[in-house]
């Protein structure tokens, strides 16, 4: 490396966090605006669960809940879904520590984990058309999908966009891409989180008293 | 590396401990959730609140650790909470509001047991049903001693030949449509003169005199 690209190195990290736009209050736009981002859709997947609930039990045709839901395989995804938050919170250490081979292994691993929760989705889909229960056949059909629907809708464009920063890794400069990295992680335990809600009030609650056969 | 860069990379590294211990309280938090459906003769009370509280603790601990917001600037806590809260207020008032009326006559199914019961008339009611409208007019049963009639077809036996009056339709269906639109199909050699009583007859009557019919 010349010398004249040593300075222009230096001078790039001195000046490091300029380019990252900051707004007044000391934050990253990008970080602002990723929160009020989730904070809208709180209020959308709120509607979809309690349209979930207010129709709970009103079906008028069966397949009901307890009929299909597969509490031990729903929570092996579960798992792996809030696992992949663990991975995602190390791969943004790892960018923050200018660690590129270990934030490659755990973005890709973290994607890795999305898209095994989507085959469980895929595969529980499959099952309950199988045993009757599609989006037009009751209440209970048009509600779930819609929700679980639009909850996979969510884990598939962070895929996406996690597999994308993987790629980008090799070809672009990872330098000033910390803030990047963390706002995209956001998004990731938003959607876990939002399972963590999901699995309860639909999974787990539907069987209290009941018990799992 | 700039100060300020150094500092999030010294603050990141002492953060990862803390996630890998995290993860692990996840686990076993989960583990409990799911262990609560196992528990023989759980409280339904208590198994609600103990779920409901475990998914709190577990979206608090991501919240606050994973997404950062205990180390952050409490901004975007502000932020987020306020959409969150706003969330949270119009689902359990919309919830509140369906769920709680005073008039509720809607009923709640758990499953298709429970269908099925709500669904099953009462035969003992179907003889008084069958006299009270006029069917014994034009009908013979022969445990009716009134059902003499013989414009429409005797009705014994039912049961057993309605499944194979119309190719793909149940007995159960075949019944129902007889009584509810009586000429969409009628038995050869009979006219198509039976009136729609359907109208006359309220949703328990209609329920108890299908079931009736489905014992002769």
């Amino acid at each position: 490396m010349s010398s004249a690209a040593i300075t222009a190195d230096q001078h790039h990290d001195q000046h490091e966090h300029h380019h990252v736009e900051h707004s007044y209050t000391g934050l990253p736009s990008k970080k602002i605006l990723m929160w009020a981002f989730l904070s809208s859709d709180c209020m959308f997947f709120g509607t979809l669960i309690s349209t979930y609930i207010i129709y709970h039990g009103k079906s008028t045709a069966g397949p009901y809940p307890v009929e299909v839901l597969n509490i031990p395989i729903t929570t092996v995804s579960s798992f792996v879904l809030l696992m992949s938050s663990l991975l995602m919170a190390l791969t943004v250490a790892a960018i923050r520590r200018q660690d590129l081979n270990k934030f490659r292994l755990w973005i890709f691993l973290t994607s890795v984990f999305g898209m095994i929760f989507l085959g469980f989705q895929s595969y529980e889909f499959t099952e309950f058309v199988h045993k009757g229960l599609t989006i037009q056949k009751n209440l209970f059909g048009s509600t779930f999908f819609t929700m679980t629907g639009t909850h996979g809708t969510h884990v598939a464009m962070g895929v996406l966009w996690l597999f994308s920063w993987f790629l980008y890794s090799f070809f672009g400069n990872m330098k000033d891409k910390a803030t990047d990295i963390e706002v995209a992680g956001l998004y990731w335990h938003f959607v876990d989180i939002v399972w963590i809600v999901i699995f309860t009030v639909i999974y787990l609650v539907e069987f209290v008293g009941v018990g799992v056969k | 590396m700039s100060a300020h860069a150094e500092h999030l990379a010294h603050e990141e590294h002492d953060h990862v401990p803390v996630y890998v211990k995290l993860a692990v309280l996840l686990s076993v938090v989960t583990a409990m959730e799911v262990g609560v459906l196992y528990i023989p003769g759980m409280p339904a009370g208590i198994g609600l609140f103990g779920l409901y509280s475990l998914a709190t603790f577990k979206f608090g601990l991501v919240v606050a650790i994973f997404m950062h917001l205990k180390y952050d600037n409490k901004l975007l806590t502000g932020i987020f909470f306020s959409g969150f809260t706003i969330a949270l207020a119009t689902m359990v008032a919309l919830v509140a509001l369906i769920n709680y009326q005073p008039t509720k006559t809607s009923v709640d199914v758990k499953d298709s047991k429970q269908l099925a019961a709500l669904n099953a008339g009462d035969p003992k009611n179907g003889p008084g049903i069958f006299k009270a409208k006029g069917c014994v007019a034009c009908h013979t049963v022969s445990s009716i001693p009134e059902a003499t009639g013989a414009v429409g077809p005797k009705l014994d036996g039912l049961a057993a030949r309605a499944g194979s009056r119309k190719p793909g339709m149940s007995a159960e269906d075949y019944i129902k449509e007889s009584v509810e639109n009586p000429t969409a199909f009628v038995v050869p050699t009979f006219s198509p003169v039976m009136p729609s009583l359907r109208a006359s007859m309220s949703d328990k009557e209609f329920k108890d005199l299908l079931s009736f019919l489905k014992t002769l």
